[in-house]
């Protein structure tokens, strides 16, 4: 029942949240100079049609009639006409989104595994060889741009080893399973297309790989450092003085508290991994959101820009909500601590 | 003979807290490291037009009997397809990745700790709940998107994306900094302070802030390196540095387009990048290291 | 006399810091035997619980270095063991209960599942382990340190019992993994007087009980006097004077003791003691010798060059001071 109350409380407090930075983005891209119509028909459009289409675009009305009609369109769900596409941007979304879903779902799934099984060896093996070399690895991990573990995978694997291709979701040639979630994986397996499937994971490798080494990372790090933390705390040494052998107190006693800031951290890496998908993305030819995303911010389809970033926002929102359920879960002292009055 | 005395006790204390503080710092041969590469790096990218063996390469040159050569002894890391010297834009690139540094951060920080101070001593008065909210709506997107909507709404231009970079990163100060004052607001000697009639500004400035110092300054120079990381990401899309001035970010995309044949265009500044952000890493972490065990 | 359980020879740990090396322990010597209750006394920083933590060994390896010395648990060298050889002993043998009961019990795991995990791995309660009967012996012992309720304790959160409570916890999740020894390091410290009183009781009861040999380590005179039969001092680094509970409170001999006894403050009048002049010697820098030299009044040359070793006295009164050098009683200083 608090869970209840909790969530909808974040969730109401998160739409205003949503609201005030539909407006600063508003604002921003309503404020520079420039005119997107003339932008959007380019240099050689007759006058009158550039004038017709900043009628249509309400670009002559006074800032906050622009924004009414913004949000009205969008209560609705239409948000516009994509200058890029020329199709209404929800169709545009509709179409990239689940793409970019599959990607960032597979790749934060093996960022989250992989840090924790990175951090918490690192952090019970501290100070030996095993944790030096986890070190090493996770600081290259966080000071490489995304981009650049792109371009040495593909060097690697692709050019060097030949064995995983570099551009989009399927090869040509293969016809993609049918639709029913939109994750071609999901609906391969379904359908029983194995080599779809194949195929599909083969084109995910490197994509996902790039996106979440530098969260992954990061995540393993703070793992990590609360492991070793925690290693020192005095319940571990009464736990060890109780005959409380070391392998429970590895796998149980200790992972459990350590993985609290790991949880919260988890939330900013996916952040992080989200902004990544831009560039990723983009390397890649992966058809999805981010790319569509920043096709629209080189072009300056505001638009679509606009719509890209809280559909982006929304999923971070989400994202958050969800770990800070998961982190109440975890670590009783929260809420009960707050009960007591504490 | 008295002035003497004072002087040298005064001294003697600093002497021992910087002697403490290098002692901490030093503990860590990797942050010695990190001190290290920084210092060569700054030294490079300052003297970029002396140490560069092609100074021209970082304009408009164009040589096409050089251009594309593989890493030799006469060029260091190869040329490019204009025939530009790679190590030398190399090193004009390092100037701005370290200018984007410093811009970014002197920008954002004053704002944004200016604007955690307020929020959080008026706690509870309307401009407190007025700044977080805004802070809010600025941490609601991942960092690298928010640069990357604000930069490609401006021209593409280095001046705007250090604009983009600063206005996604104030609101992370701000965050941390009404954190710290939010704890120590309760605290006696600022209650003293108030009733002994002492300015607000006095409070803010002179009790308050010296707390926030040991989070800000950790968070500054782990910040380094993530700024010339995003910023690097954002010349990457070409929303930076336009050609031909010479950036890491856009020559690891202008030469991501010529693998694997030739190779060196892309991987070498890719390595700069690397490097440059490592070493304020290591120097970030020792720096955090010795600020944050003052328990000792 | 049988075969003392613990024996401590001549213990040197150091802490490698900044500046230097903290030579905090210079020699202690302790015995325990089987069944006996001792008490260690000291003031904040005399090296009571790194000697304690070295006995389970789980002090922080860096920083903390044996330097030399030898820990015997029923003659076997605790400091030589292997990790599966130490984890035997503080499974059945030797526990120890923590000054902090909060800081003890692992804030995101109920009392129950705790408990239960240290039953099931103990060497005590023979029967079959399955859920049921985890529980049954979990409700069982919580009722021997008298929690009520044992039930609803289970279920709960450390952070939703009082301090008194924890403890009690901690209490009963250390006897059921110890047959030999228990190590106490002031229990009561951070629990209101009433209830440190309560604490103290319940463990003598227990101890005397399974005639389980207990250390209990504490900074005032008082709470041993009670409790222990036999008190060892223990001043900067090392023991200065040992002997019989009452003993040593109706004919102490160290000056330091002197001072502790004169700084409790009595009902009956007299006041508060006018204390020892001076502080606890620099462990960076410690002086070789006596360690309580600068803060003696009667010190001789000798004292400030060599460590005193214990000089017997008295059957069972012993103490490291060369004040006494010339009144040694024959025979051996550890014999009871």
């Amino acid at each position: 029942m608090e869970i209840i109350k909790f969530i909808i409380k974040r969730l109401f407090y998160s739409i205003f949240v949503l609201i005030g930075f539909s407006m600063l983005i508003f604002l921003f891209i309503r404020c520079i100079p420039g005119d997107p119509a003339r932008l959007a028909l380019g240099e050689n459009a007759p006058e009158w049609v550039v004038e017709r289409l900043r009628e249509e675009m309400h670009l002559n009305d006074p800032i906050y009639k622009q924004y009414y009609y913004w949000i009205k369109g969008a209560m609705k769900g239409d948000l516009g006409i994509s200058l890029t596409t020329q199709r209404s941007v929800m169709e545009d979304i509709r179409q990239f989104f689940l793409a970019s879903l599959e990607l960032t779902l597979y790749s934060g799934i093996l960022m989250a595994i992989l840090a924790t099984l990175f951090g918490t060896m690192s952090g019970w093996y501290n100070n030996t060889w095993i944790d030096n070399v986890f070190r090493i690895i996770a600081y290259f991990g966080i000071v490489t741009p995304s981009f650049v573990f792109a371009i040495f995978f593909v060097l690697i694997f692709s050019y060097f080893f030949e064995i995983l291709p570099t551009i989009g979701r399927l090869s040509s040639g293969l016809t993609p399973p049918p639709y029913i979630t939109g994750l071609i994986t999901v609906d391969a397996l379904i359908t029983g297309n194995y080599a779809v499937l194949i195929d599909a994971i083969k084109h995910l490798i490197l994509p996902a790989s790039s996106l979440m080494m530098g969260p992954m990372a990061q995540m393993a790090r703070i793992v990590r450092s609360s492991m070793v933390d925690n290693l020192q705390k005095d319940y571990i040494m009464a736990e060890r003085s109780y005959g409380i052998p070391e392998r429970v107190i590895m796998f149980k006693y200790l992972l459990k508290p350590s993985f609290i800031p790991g949880v919260s951290i988890a939330g900013l890496s996916l952040a992080i991994l989200i902004g990544n998908s831009f560039l990723i993305e983009l390397v890649f030819n992966w058809p999805g959101l981010s790319r569509y995303g920043m096709n629209a911010m080189l072009r300056k389809d505001l638009n679509s820009v606009i719509a890209v970033t809280i559909v982006y926002s929304l999923l971070f929102i989400i994202i958050n909500i969800i770990v800070d359920v998961i982190v109440n879960g975890l670590d009783p002292r929260i809420e009960l601590g707050l009960a007591r009055g504490k | 003979m008295k002035n003497n005395n004072i002087n040298f006790e005064k001294i003697s204390s600093q002497r021992n807290r910087l002697g403490r503080y290098w002692y901490k710092y030093s503990r860590n041969p990797l942050s010695i490291l990190g001190v290290i590469t920084i210092f060569i790096i700054t030294f490079m990218a300052v003297s970029a037009y002396y140490l560069s063996p092609y100074p021209e390469s970082a304009g408009n040159y164009i040589n096409f009997t050089e251009a594309s050569q593989p890493p030799s002894f006469v060029h260091f890391c190869g040329t490019d397809v204009f025939g530009r010297d790679i190590f030398s834009r190399i090193l004009f690139g390092l100037r701005l990745s370290l200018l984007m540094a410093i811009v970014v951060l002197s920008l954002s920080v004053p704002v944004g700790v200016f604007a955690g101070l307020v929020a959080g001593y008026f706690r509870g008065k309307w401009i407190s709940l007025l700044i977080m909210r805004i802070v809010d709506i600025f941490i609601a997107v991942p960092t690298l998107l928010m640069a990357l909507v604000v930069c490609s709404i401006l021209t593409p231009d280095v001046f705007n994306a250090m604009m983009a970079v600063s206005i996604a990163w104030w609101a992370w100060y701000a965050r941390i900094v009404y954190g710290v004052v939010s704890s120590v607001r309760g605290e006696f000697y600022i209650q003293a302070a108030e009733v002994s009639g002492a300015s607000t500004g006095h409070i803010l400035f002179k009790e308050i802030l010296p707390n926030c110092l040991s989070s800000i300054f950790t968070k500054m120079s782990l910040d380094v390196g993530s700024v010339i990381l995003i910023g690097s990401s954002l010349s990457f899309v070409g929303l930076g540095a336009q050609p031909p001035t010479p950036d890491l970010g856009t020559m690891v995309a202008d030469g991501a387009k010529l693998l694997p044949n030739q190779w060196w265009i892309a991987i070498f500044p890719a390595c700069a990048i690397v490097i440059i952000v490592l070493g304020f890493n290591l120097m970030g972490d020792g720096i955090r290291d010795m600020l944050g065990s003052e328990e000792a | 006399m049988n075969n003392p359980l613990i024996e401590i020879k001549d213990l040197h740990v150091y802490f490698r810091v900044f500046g230097g090396t903290l030579k905090v322990l210079n020699g202690v010597d302790l015995i325990v035997y089987p069944g006996e209750r001792i008490g260690i006394v000291g003031e904040m920083g005399c090296g009571k619980t790194t000697t304690m933590k070295s006995i389970m060994r789980i002090l922080p390896s860096p920083p903390a270095i044996i330097h030399k010395g030898e820990i015997l648990f029923k003659g076997k060298d605790i400091l030589k063991m292997k990790t599966t050889e130490i984890q035997e002993i503080r499974k059945k043998s030797i526990s120890m209960i923590f000054e902090d009961p909060t800081a003890a019990l692992n804030p995101v795991f109920t009392i129950g599942t705790q408990i239960k995990d240290v039953i099931r791995f103990s060497k005590q309660f023979n029967e079959k382990k399955n859920k049921k009967t985890l529980n049954a012996n979990a409700i069982q012992v919580l009722r021997e340190v008298s929690l009520p309720d044992p039930d609803r304790v289970l279920q709960n959160y450390p952070v939703q019992l009082s301090g008194g409570m924890r403890q009690r916890v901690c209490i009963a999740m250390a006897l059921v993994s110890t047959n030999n020894m228990i190590i106490a390091d002031e229990p009561g410290t951070s629990l209101d007087v009433t209830i440190k009183d309560q604490i103290f009781r319940l463990l003598k009861e227990l101890v005397v009980k399974r005639s389980t040999a207990i250390i209990l380590v504490s900074q005032a005179l008082g709470e041993v006097k009670g409790m222990t039969d036999r008190v060892y001092i223990m001043y900067a680094g090392s023991m200065v004077e040992t002997s019989d509970t009452n003993d040593l409170f109706s004919k102490p001999l160290h000056l330091y003791t002197k001072g502790l006894l004169a700084a409790t403050p009595r009902l009956t009048g007299g006041g508060i003691g006018e204390g020892i002049e001076g502080s606890i010697p620099d462990y960076l820098n410690s002086p070789i010798g006596c360690r309580f030299y600068p803060r003696c009044k009667y010190s001789k040359p000798l004292c400030k060059k060599e460590k005193p070793p214990f000089f017997k006295v008295s059957k069972g009164h012993s103490v490291a001071c060369f004040l006494f050098k010339d009144k040694v009683m024959k025979g051996d200083v550890n014999e009871k």
